[in-house]
């Protein structure tokens, strides 16, 4: 449940955005906003996959799109700590410190988790 | 510019390809700081991780494989292996344990590569192999009843056990070294036999065969001798053809089963067969013919697979034992029996109900199926017994002539549901066969 010091709290940081707000915001909106952002449907397959994100992993939008996101660049988050969390609990909007391996360099990021109940989308926010 | 659009092509595919990657990979240093690492690796070790962070994979793994450590700074060459699937458990919860396998590679003095794979389900099969081993060996050596011990490859006997020791009374020092002949009666045929069994089992594989053996309190008892050649698998390896014959060059030894059946007047075997066949004609009797219905019925229900059955019945088979005696009758059934095989698959069942009335059961076969098969029946043992036909035994005592049968089908269907009702529609149809002038095929009438 925490939040970066130095981050404003507004519309778009990465600990006060709503899910209604990512569920609005069209893919240029995404791609402006200073975190990654990850949107799967209900399946885990990648719906949304904006252009921090993507610098980040270094894999373009494309080869990412349609792909189940625990079984190909989500790897490192499929265990109990995120990906289960999913599937266990019906609403969640929580912020945890990880390690993720964006271009196989363990990274200290912070993710944010975001689903509600009959949303279109389950959100994975990353702040490096 | 086109290079490097390829390049970075090429890098993202590489990059794809270490995401994905089903086994973990990490570049560590001589300390364990990480340098690289593949998100599979990070999916095992950061849930193992007390803080989130995946700076050390010793301190990570500090808590399940404190020897880890130890045995990088023990290993003092600039490189090489520094282990090889070690195995290091991470949840200390019994048989469902999860377990990682680790390989440490040295590259240099201060680069190390790591490889690690759950292995969690091979230990299981692991484990649950070396039980089946326990219980395998508690039931050959903990066994009465018969002994299993081997010979070597000129057929002398190299190994003995608890169970031959049961079973004969014989101590290692009395037998080892010696041919099967120190286990056999003297004066019984089993010289020859012996030698006869070892060269039966380097031709064909095995040899059983039966014969009277001592023991060493003096008492003897009738005993099946199993011997089964070890052969080499890999019969390519020292140049041969490949062909199947065996090579006797190929056999390593034999094993050997030794088994008292002395008490056994009546073997299981035997007992089977009285209590599921026809002592007259040798097919199914009536009480094997309902259970073996039983579970087809369930068959059925289970994978909707049509069942049908059969009703046979000999036309005016009480002429032929008024006209030719009982003893004709009863050899008549036999032959029928025989022929009827004939046109039937291995699971179909074909029980004597009584009398002359026999049954048939027709697992996976529709009415149809079942009319052809009847007709095929009918056809066939029209032709035995008319003489001149190819099939028509003429060498029998009494060669019987103008035999035939009639048959009654049915199947299985929402309105016949049970064995007994398949019967009946059977029987049904067998009654409008014999009205119709018998020799022929009815059908049940439908629901």
């Amino acid at each position: 449940m925490t939040t970066a010091d130095d981050e404003q709290v507004s519309g778009t940081a990465f600990g006060a955005i709503t899910i209604a707000a990512l569920d609005a915001a069209d893919d240029l909106a995404l791609d402006d906003l200073p975190f990654g952002v990850v949107g799967m449907d209900a399946e885990g397959v990648v719906k949304r996959y904006n252009r921090v994100e993507s610098r980040l992993a270094g894999l373009s939008r494309d080869n990412v799109l349609g792909e189940s996101f625990f079984l190909t660049t989500g790897v490192c988050m499929n265990n109990y700590l995120v990906a289960q969390r999913f599937e266990d609990e019906a609403v969640l909007d929580v912020t945890l410190d990880y390690v993720l391996t964006f271009r196989m360099r363990p990274t200290p990021v912070k993710l944010r988790l975001l689903k509600q109940l009959d949303g279109p989308f389950h959100y994975v926010l990353i702040q490096r | 510019m086109g290079d490097t659009t390829d390049i970075e092509a090429e890098y993202e595919s590489l990059l794809g390809f270490l995401y994905i990657c089903p086994v973990g990979v990490l570049r560590v240093t001589a300390t364990g700081e990480v340098e690289m690492i593949n998100p599979y690796a990070a999916q095992m070790l950061v849930p193992l991780a007390r803080t989130p962070v995946l700076r050390n994979l010793f301190d990570v793994l500090d808590a399940y494989a404190p020897e880890l450590r130890g045995m990088v700074d023990h290993f003092t060459a600039p490189s090489g292996s520094i282990c090889q699937n070690h195995r290091i458990t991470v949840s200390r919860s019994g048989p469902g344990a999860r377990v990682i396998a680790c390989t440490l590679l040295k590259i240099n003095p201060d680069v190390l590569m790591g490889v690690l794979q759950d292995i969690t389900e091979m230990v299981e099969q692991e484990r649950q192999l070396r039980q089946n081993e326990a219980m395998f060996a508690a039931l050959v050596v903990g066994v009465k009843d018969f002994a299993l011990f081997s010979l070597d490859r000129s057929g002398l006997i190299d190994s003995w056990n608890m169970s031959g020791r049961q079973q004969t009374g014989y101590g290692v020092d009395e037998v080892i070294g010696h041919d099967l002949q120190v286990l056999a009666e003297p004066d019984s045929d089993s010289a020859d036999g012996v030698a006869n069994q070892i060269e039966e089992a380097i031709r064909e594989g095995w040899s059983l065969r039966e014969c009277w053996c001592l023991r060493r309190d003096g008492s003897r008892y009738w005993s099946q001798v199993m011997v089964a050649s070890n052969q080499v698998t890999d019969v390519a390896a020292d140049g041969s053809d490949g062909s199947t014959t065996t090579d006797p060059r190929d056999i390593t030894g034999f094993a050997v089963v030794l088994r008292d059946i002395t008490e056994r007047h009546v073997s299981g075997e035997e007992l089977r067969r009285l209590l599921t066949t026809d002592h007259l004609t040798g097919a199914t009797n009536r009480a094997r013919f309902f259970d073996l219905a039983e579970i087809e019925i369930a068959r059925h229900q289970a994978n909707r697979r049509p069942l049908s059955a059969v009703m046979l019945d000999v036309d005016y088979f009480k002429q032929v034992n008024d006209r030719y005696g009982h003893a004709a009758g009863d050899a008549l059934l036999q032959r029928m029996v025989t022929l009827c095989r004939v046109e039937l698959r291995s699971r179909d069942v074909l029980a004597r109900m009584g009398g002359e009335e026999f049954a048939i059961l027709l697992p996976n076969a529709t009415l149809d199926q079942a009319v052809a098969i009847a007709e095929r029946i009918r056809a066939s043992l029209e032709a035995a017994f008319t003489e001149g036909s190819p099939t028509f035994d003429d060498s029998a005592p009494v060669p019987i002539t103008g035999i035939t049968v009639s048959l009654g089908c049915a199947e299985l269907n929402p309105s016949v549901t049970g064995v007994d009702a398949l019967l009946h529609a059977a029987d049904t149809a067998l009654y409008d066969a014999k009205r119709g002038g018998r020799n022929q095929v009815q059908v049940a009438p439908p629901g």
